[in-house]
């Protein structure tokens, strides 16, 4: 009778340990860990095959912009089925912190809701994105924070301008070389996305001219940040050229910006 | 986390271990005294993963007649399992909800809390100067909220150890909780993950 109870017991803690070997996912080791998953690994190469298939010549191109969501996973999903109900929108770009102390399991729920996007998505690195060990899963994920890339002749440059962080400055070199390029290609716009704006408490005097005389040299068209959390769309320079501060998810709303060879129209949508 | 099945093998051989190990039935024996001296600890303990660490090591003490326990735990992630080292020192506390008495073991549900330092690089005891007052809470510490039980067993008196604790526990850090909470039908189970551990009873002196 002993012996039967013994393994009885000791089947079922069997078949609980079976269950939980044969399952990933189920142990964590520590929430500053950055082992990402193969499933979360290179999403931008997806999201680039995904927005490069099957796309006929248009005029006009259409793709929103949310920041700033760090653990609004509720907001975050409801600004994915808004999304999702808008069918000419091209594209998603995230401009910084996904995640708020830079843990795995806080890029891993973003993902997931991003995931239900119909559309693909992009991401630029932020301030709270480089904490703990976030940089290297923000590269497993996202690939290397600087990103260029072109989409209907227009010209996209994903910059990361995290100074304090990251324990670095931004390659402003990397940065000119892309507006360079951007600017002999001739395309319809030029946009620059980085998380901080030029007038953000993380710029030096040096490095907010630097930004800001670069964005005039080479004509950037629009000049998009977060970090904020508020909305500001002004030339803030007076100077023509405009800067755009997106407003945070968590405050239900993100913003879609529309534009064609003479136009650019920048739309909140609160939701 | 990617979790290779060897691992499965010997975490089968730590919970049973036991029954290996021939435990016998003498439940009174189960919940005996302390030591004397009341600075030497309980119990060693040897915890997998929940979020301390790959593998964790500690000591601790039992307290309000049996019912609770408390630990001094150091864990560590080797790079092949976290892709950085990572070293964590953890206070945990497990208080005993319901106890069944067996013949041969007592089960007990249980119920508790920690709370892990981590001195790692970008996560910080002190805010450095560069940033401005208030910009960021300190991130070197958080703390983990776990339900689970255990399987007490009396060793045979031809080992060292008195008893033999086996745990399991599913658990998730308070900010997986909190984000959980505030994103209402948006939650997700993702936020949960298991550990197992052992204690090993001192003999009294």
């Amino acid at each position: 009778m002993q012996i039967k109870m013994k393994n009885f017991v000791g089947l079922g803690f069997a078949l609980c340990f079976f269950w939980m070997v044969s399952c990933d996912d189920l142990f964590e080791y520590s929430p500053y860990a950055a082992n990402v998953k193969s499933s979360y690994k290179n999403l931008h190469i997806n999201n680039f095959n995904k927005l490069y298939t099957n796309t006929a010549p248009k005029d006009t191109i259409r793709f929103a912009v949310f920041a700033d969501s760090h653990y609004n996973y509720n907001e975050l999903g409801k600004a994915v089925e808004k999304v999702n109900q808008s069918p000419e929108i091209d594209f998603v770009i995230v401009n910084g912190d996904m995640a708020d102390h830079g843990y795995l399991k806080e890029y891993e729920l973003f993902h997931d809701k991003m995931k239900e996007l119909i559309v693909p998505y992009f991401t630029v690195i932020g301030n709270h994105d480089y904490k703990s060990n976030g940089e290297s899963i923000y590269q497993q994920m996202y690939g290397h924070p600087n990103k260029f890339f072109t989409y209907q002749d227009n010209s996209f440059i994903l910059f990361d301008n995290i100074f304090w962080e990251s324990n670095k400055t931004p390659n402003m070199s990397w940065l000119e070389a892309q507006l360079k390029r951007s600017n002999t290609s001739n395309y319809k716009n030029i946009f620059v996305l980085a998380h901080i704006p030029p007038f953000g408490e993380q710029f030096t005097d040096e490095y907010e001219e630097l930004y800001r005389g670069l964005m005039l040299e080479y004509n950037v068209n629009l000049s998009v940040h977060g970090h904020l959390h508020r909305f500001i769309f002004d030339d803030y320079y007076d100077e023509e050229m405009n800067y755009l501060i997106v407003e945070s998810i968590m405050d239900k709303e993100y913003v879609i910006i529309t534009a064609s060879e003479n136009e650019i129209k920048v739309e909140q949508v609160k939701f | 986390m990617a979790f290779n099945k060897g691992y499965g093998f010997i975490l089968l051989f730590i919970f049973f271990a036991p029954v290996f190990l021939n435990a016998q039935t003498d439940s009174t024996n189960v919940y005996s005294q302390k030591a004397e001296k009341w600075y030497v600890p309980d119990y060693l303990k040897l915890q997998f993963a929940g979020n301390i660490g790959f593998v964790s090591l500690g000591a601790g003490y039992s307290w309000w007649n049996q019912k609770a326990q408390s630990d001094l735990i150091y864990g560590y992630v080797p790079e092949y399992h976290g892709n950085a080292r990572i070293h964590t020192f953890t206070q945990k506390n497990t208080f005993r909800l319901i106890n069944f008495e067996h013949r041969d073991f007592d089960f007990s549900v249980t119920s508790g809390f920690s709370v892990s330092f981590e001195p790692g690089q970008n996560s910080y005891v002190k805010i450095p100067n560069k940033y401005p007052d208030g910009y960021y809470s300190p991130n070197c510490v958080y703390a983990c909220f776990f339900l689970g039980n255990k399987l007490t067993f009396a060793m045979d008196k031809k080992y060292y150890f008195r008893k033999l604790e086996t745990y399991f526990e599913i658990n998730a850090l308070a900010d997986y909780i909190f984000y959980n909470i505030i994103a209402g039908e948006e939650r997700s189970s993702k936020i949960f993950s298991f550990a197992v551990g052992l204690h090993f009873f001192f003999p009294d002196n």
